[in-house]
């Protein structure tokens, strides 16, 4: 296994290798943009195999009086050039606009400065950063006998829009969620963080994709080492393609052999507005609706944003709930199997006869019973979450069959089987984060195992493991079970319980050590009659 | 993981292996509960009952199918844990007795002695020890078992949520369970006692469906006095009166009925809702001496003469009359127990208390001791209430 592992490694290595060296000779014969309109533009419709989106657009202007030839180019469908084509074209009288500023003889910088109306504009003088600019949406200008070209943000392309985010909804809160675009994502932030100090540095990461990838933090509150952290671990990236953040999240996480995810992330602008807040970092892919947000603890997993928005009580008791189904979820189905094959003096007498009526006539040990159920259950989950939109009512209809009273009936599994099954599947959907969830889901197959073969025994040990697993955990030198363990008394104000506003004073001790006064409020008091 | 850390995991789950656990692995279908075992002994050898649960028939909501809920079977051995173990050849599956609630001892071998059939149920690690222990009167265990009850499908619970009402609501029988019996056997100065159950009408046709389907089922079991025990041997039973009177001494009582004469005749009835009691030794001039008061509230609970209760001379009255009753009670219990020499009040352990010396020297001859210890009752009762009204409508339909 190991050495197959090494093998693709050392595959991947070598393909890589080529890809580079290839790029590294056409950088040394040919990048460097030519003196001639008509070589570059050769050379970039060769480059890009004269594929049939590629528009490339020729026209003269005039210059102080003078002729040039001028190309724009750009890919039709992720630039838009309507601007710039108005502003180098148009006129209120002719339609070849005449450019007078004589102090200014190239005419590239005069177009620059005087002609076009387009924000973001830069320099291009060779091959690969204006290719790389036009296949990012961008239009190059290139102007006969300068080997230089301009490249002017034009980008429009087609975008979901901002809507209400899937995976995690609220009833109350903001319902706007991140889109695939990571320009509109970051805005979505900073119209929510209106500070200064919100720093973002983007890069590309993908040798293929050339993926932009964000950061965001707010320096001053992010501790500088997680940040630096961060940046040493995106540029060990050496990958062809980042389609998706689980691409980064699995490149750059603690420990790829834990169950439990160490990143957290969330398509909420409010949820990652929050973590930044509190001193994390957050980490926009293009492409994508998630965004990561590090270091992520134990605890992060199992809130949402709405336990905020809420009263405090009310939001106390939803995270005390989500410990419940979480403890339900991970040991539900065990707990059953282990009482009633091990431990059957622990049932009340009228319950426990009334289990051993329903498992008259099964065939099978609670144990086969129970992953038959679980099982079942994770196919029509799994169905519920692939299959086409239009045919989800026949699989609910099927699963109500399925783990049903018609699978009681036929005499496969207990209703009180139904019953735990049921439960922990319900448990399982209220831990808001869907990584977790599915951590639970796989752990819980573990103590079902550990239940039949040792009773509540193997659940205790396999705990004790889990624990003692969980404390090795450190999410970007945060340990995973702070502030439980750590114990830190005073994160215990957003831990299990969230005090109300006014008491939660400080940020989190561990994620933004430097920065950590949050507010200076009072409790409110009721003003005198 | 590297492959170091891999090997360590598998060799960490191997030694939960070699560590003693739950091994005892028994799915639902693979095992009977029991929920009574009675014993009997005749011509030497022990004879063991247990009433088995049968799950389908008691568990069903649709109509039962005609079969006998429980079932009662019985294997002679020479000792307990022997005939135990020799049920499965009776049994399709291994007994299981973790759920036990109530054990039945035949009157039989009850008069023999209880001591040694009770080793086996402390040692068995699969026992629990809360369930209580009773005494078949005038039967064998046996028949107690075989006797279907209509209102509680399972038998035993109907043994055993009895012996809990009439204990809370009447005072007349006592919860011992095994705990209790063996602290009471092993302590000098105290004897037991065990609630006795008596089966009424036809013990034959009990055991039958029949006895289900009657209105008025043709035998049922009923609880009715106290077994008095002498160290491990019965010695005889305390009627109502006196079971009662022994509650009172043993603090047991939570509510019961005392029933008072009206001058008028007639009678009049006070509900105990609350009593308390403190037994003291003494030693005076090198003999022992024991003080027991009783403090108790009741309410009046029905007038059936035509009595002015709504006044304080008559409250005093019931009062005085109510503590009559209750000291003739105890004084009843008292006397009974003296007549079989049989401690069961616990008096020896209150001369133990306060007077250790003392009762080292009394220790070895403390039965002769008891039955002429002197004992000083005092009763203190007060009425609370009279009810929803005050005065009988009796009393208004001018005296009947």
């Amino acid at each position: 296994m190991v050495s197959f592992y090494e093998a693709m490694k050392k595959m991947h290595k070598r393909g890589t290798g080529r890809h580079k060296s290839l790029e590294s000779d056409t950088n040394k014969t040919a990048n460097a943009l030519k003196d001639t309109l008509e070589d570059n533009l050769r050379f970039i419709d060769a480059g890009l195999g004269n594929s049939t989106d590629l528009v490339i657009r020729q026209f003269t202007i005039t210059a102080n009086r003078r002729l040039c030839r001028t190309a724009i180019v750009y890919i039709d469908g992720l630039a838009n050039p309507q601007a710039l084509l108005d502003s180098l074209l148009k006129d209120d009288n002719e339609t070849r606009k005449a450019i007078e500023h004589p102090e200014e003889t190239n005419p590239l910088q005069l177009l620059r400065d005087y002609v076009l109306t387009i924000g973001d504009m830069h320099g291009a003088s060779d091959f690969d950063t204006l290719l790389h600019a036009v296949l990012s949406g961008d239009t190059a200008i290139l102007v006969d006998g300068f080997a230089e070209g301009i490249v002017a943000d034009t980008r429009d392309f087609t975008d979901r829009g901002v809507t209400e985010p899937s995976s995690q909804t609220v009833v109350r809160g903001p319902r706007e969620g991140f889109s695939e675009t990571l320009r509109t994502n970051t805005a979505l932030v900073r119209r929510k963080i209106k500070d200064r100090n919100l720093w973002m540095e983007t890069r590309q990461i993908g040798d293929v994709t050339k993926t932009d990838v964000s950061l965001m933090f707010i320096k001053g509150t992010v501790n500088d080492k997680v940040v630096d952290e961060v940046r040493a671990r995106m540029d060990r990236i050496d990958i062809d393609a980042i389609l998706e953040s689980g691409y980064i999240e699995e490149l750059i996480q603690d420990d790829s052999y834990s169950p439990f995810p160490t990143i957290y992330h969330s398509e909420r602008p409010d949820a990652i507005a929050g973590g930044l807040l509190e001193g994390r970092v957050a980490i926009f892919v293009d492409g994508t609706p998630f965004v990561l947000l590090v270091p992520a603890l134990f605890t992060h997993f199992m809130q949402t944003p709405e336990d905020y928005y809420q009263r405090a009580d009310i939001g106390s008791l939803l995270r005390i709930l989500r410990y419940v189904c979480l403890f339900i979820a991970l040991f539900g189905p065990s707990a059953y199997i282990a009482i009633t094959t091990f431990h059957q003096e622990m049932i009340p007498t009228p319950l426990l006869i009334s289990i051993m009526a329903q498992r008259e006539g099964i065939p099978f040990p609670a144990f086969i019973e129970a992953i038959i159920m679980e099982v079942t259950f994770e196919i029509l989950r799994e169905a519920g979450v692939r299959m086409p939109r239009t045919i989800g009512q026949a699989v609910s209809i099927v699963g109500a069959l399925v783990i049903g009273q018609a699978a009681v009936d036929a005499g496969l599994v207990g209703p009180a089987m139904v019953i735990v099954v049921s439960i922990t599947a319900i448990s399982n959907f209220v831990i808001p984060s869907y990584n977790m969830g599915i951590s639970v889901r796989m752990i819980r197959f573990i103590y079902m195992m550990l239940a039949a073969s040792f009773g509540l025994y193997g659940i205790l040990v396999g705990t004790i493991v889990m624990v003692l697993h969980l404390c090795s955990l450190r999410s970007f030198g945060v340990p995973y079970l702070a502030p439980f363990a750590p114990f830190i008394i005073e994160d215990q104000k957003d831990n299990i319980f969230r005090l109300p506003q006014w008491a939660l004073l400080t940020r989190p001790r561990l994620v933004s050590p430097n920065n950590r006064k949050r507010q200076k409020n009072h409790p409110p008091h009721k003003p005198a009659p | 993981m590297s492959v170091h850390g891999a090997i360590r995991f598998v060799l960490l789950c191997m030694a939960f292996l070699t560590v003693t656990g739950c091994w005892n692995r028994n799915e639902l279908n693979e095992i009977s509960i029991a929920t009574a075992f009675g014993f009997d002994k005749n011509a030497g050898r022990y004879n063991v009952s247990a009433q088995i649960i049968n799950a389908t028939e008691i568990a069903t909501n649709k109509g039962s199918s005609g079969r006998a809920p429980v079932i009662t079977v019985q294997m002679p051995g020479r000792t307990i844990f022997e005939a135990v173990r020799a049920l499965t050849t009776t049994t399709p599956r291994k007994i299981y007795s973790s759920h036990l609630r109530i054990l039945v001892i035949g009157e039989d071998l009850a008069r023999e002695g209880i001591a040694k059939v009770l080793d086996g149920l402390s040692r068995d690690h699969e026992l629990r020890t809360d369930f209580y222990i009773i005494v078949a009167r005038n039967t064998t265990a046996n028949q107690v078992l075989r006797i279907l009850t209509p209102l509680e499908r399972i038998p035993t619970d109907k043994m055993y949520s009895s012996l809990e009402a009439s204990q809370r609501n009447w005072g007349v029988t006592a919860k011992v369970d095994l705990h209790q019996l063996i602290y009471d056997l092993v302590d000098k100065g105290k004897d037991p006692v065990l609630a006795g159950i008596r089966i009424e009408g036809n013990a034959r046709r009990g055991g039958t469906r029949m006895n289900l389907s009657n209105a008025s089922p043709q035998a049922i079991l009923t609880y009715e006095g106290l077994a008095v025990f002498h160290k491990d041997k019965l010695v005889g039973w305390l009627n109502d009166k006196q079971s009662k009177g022994y509650n009172y001494i043993r603090g047991n009582i939570k509510s019961t009925i005392v029933p008072l004469p009206c001058p008028t005749g007639d009678d009049l009835d006070i509900e105990l809702i609350h009593a308390s009691h403190k037994i003291k030794g003494r030693i005076v001039d090198g003999k022992p001496e024991i003080n027991v008061s009783i403090r108790a509230e009741g309410n009046i609970g029905e007038v059936e003469c035509d009595m002015k209760i709504a006044t304080n001379e008559a409250i005093a009255l019931l009062e005085q009359e109510l503590n009559e009753q209750i000291k003739d009670a105890i004084e009843a219990a008292i006397t009974r127990a003296k007549y079989y020499k049989s401690d069961i009040f616990g008096f020896g352990s209150a001369i133990h208390r306060a007077n250790f010396k003392a009762w080292n020297r009394m220790e070895s001859d403390w039965e002769d001791e008891f039955a002429r210890v002197p004992v000083h009752v005092t009763v203190n009762a007060k009425l609370r209430r009279t009810g929803s009204v005050v005065e009988s409508f009796l009393e208004r339909m001018g005296g009947s």
